[in-house]
């Protein structure tokens, strides 16, 4: 599949196991990439063309929210697809990420079918 | 405030083991003689009260973890990385799980940012929590301790 995912979490070992499952959805793995937080994220966006960003909230130097805001400013990324993957149940946090343009929200912990589902229902392929 | 026993807490661990990372799990049988933990792991929150959440585990628990995580054999997991992450982002996740089930519908929490504690650092058990409950669930012979203790601040008492 020629789409290119973007995974924005600050944990490495989480980051693996989430691009195998990205991988099993059909996405070569030279198409995807990684961002250990949001300003790592958004120098990723610089350089490369991303369909999709599975975005965590709670992360050092840049969190997802602050992210998320960025990127929208930003005319060339607003329309980026962006997925919260993060344990968040905070509803107003939620709520912004929403109004943000947030398309959807995989609460950790997951199972890798759902963000299997997922991925296939937000790039447009069945799975 | 909702509170959470020893069984929620134990279930709520074991759910995210399996989920996460298929590892099955179950409650440790009171009393066992399990090896000492060697890696810990806390997390801290606020909202109507706060507290903290410490995992501690051993190298066997996260090697175990840390394969099943990325889908390599465990001979292959270096525990000093791979487990030590595996063990944070698992603090992580059971923090967010339980700041949940405190809210009951609506969730007013906020969850801070894992992070490593190195043995000398690991809290004892605060006798001045409002709250304080453990347990121990057991993986391919190897334990995961979670302790969970909560200050209740004026306006939530």
């Amino acid at each position: 599949m020629n789409c290119n995912v973007l995974i924005v979490d600050d944990s490495p070992i989480l980051r693996m196991a989430i691009r195998k499952v990205v991988r099993l959805s059909g996405i070569e793995d030279d198409r995807i990439h990684e961002a250990g937080n949001g300003r790592e994220a958004l120098d990723v966006l610089e350089t490369v063309w991303i369909d999709l960003v599975l975005l965590d909230l709670n992360m050092p130097v840049m969190d997802g929210e602050q992210f998320a805001t960025e990127l929208r400013k930003n005319p060339d990324l607003a329309d980026v697809a962006v997925v919260v993957v993060s344990t968040e149940g905070n509803r107003d946090r939620l709520q912004r990420m929403r109004d943000l343009g947030v398309m959807d929200t995989l609460r950790k912990p997951f199972e890798p079918e759902d963000l299997h589902r997922l991925i296939g229902k937000v790039l447009g392929v069945s799975k | 405030m909702n509170t959470i026993d020893q069984t929620t807490l134990a279930n709520m661990t074991i759910n995210m083991l399996e989920r996460t990372a298929m590892v099955l799990a179950e409650p440790a049988e009171p009393g066992a003689d399990l090896p000492r933990a060697t890696r810990f792991a806390l997390v801290d929150y606020c909202g109507p009260s706060r507290g903290t959440l410490l995992l501690s585990a051993t190298d066997g628990f996260l090697r175990e973890l840390a394969a099943s995580l990325l889908g390599v054999e465990t001979s292959d997991v270096d525990v000093e990385t791979h487990g030590s992450d595996a063990l944070k982002e698992m603090a992580n996740i059971v923090g967010g799980s339980m700041i949940l089930a405190l809210s009951g519908d609506v969730c007013h929490y906020s969850l801070g940012l894992p992070r490593l504690l190195g043995d000398q650092d690991v809290p004892l058990r605060d006798a001045g929590a409002a709250t304080s409950v453990e347990c121990t669930v057991v993986a391919e012979g190897s334990p995961l301790r979670v302790l969970w203790q909560d200050v209740r601040t004026a306006k939530a008492a």
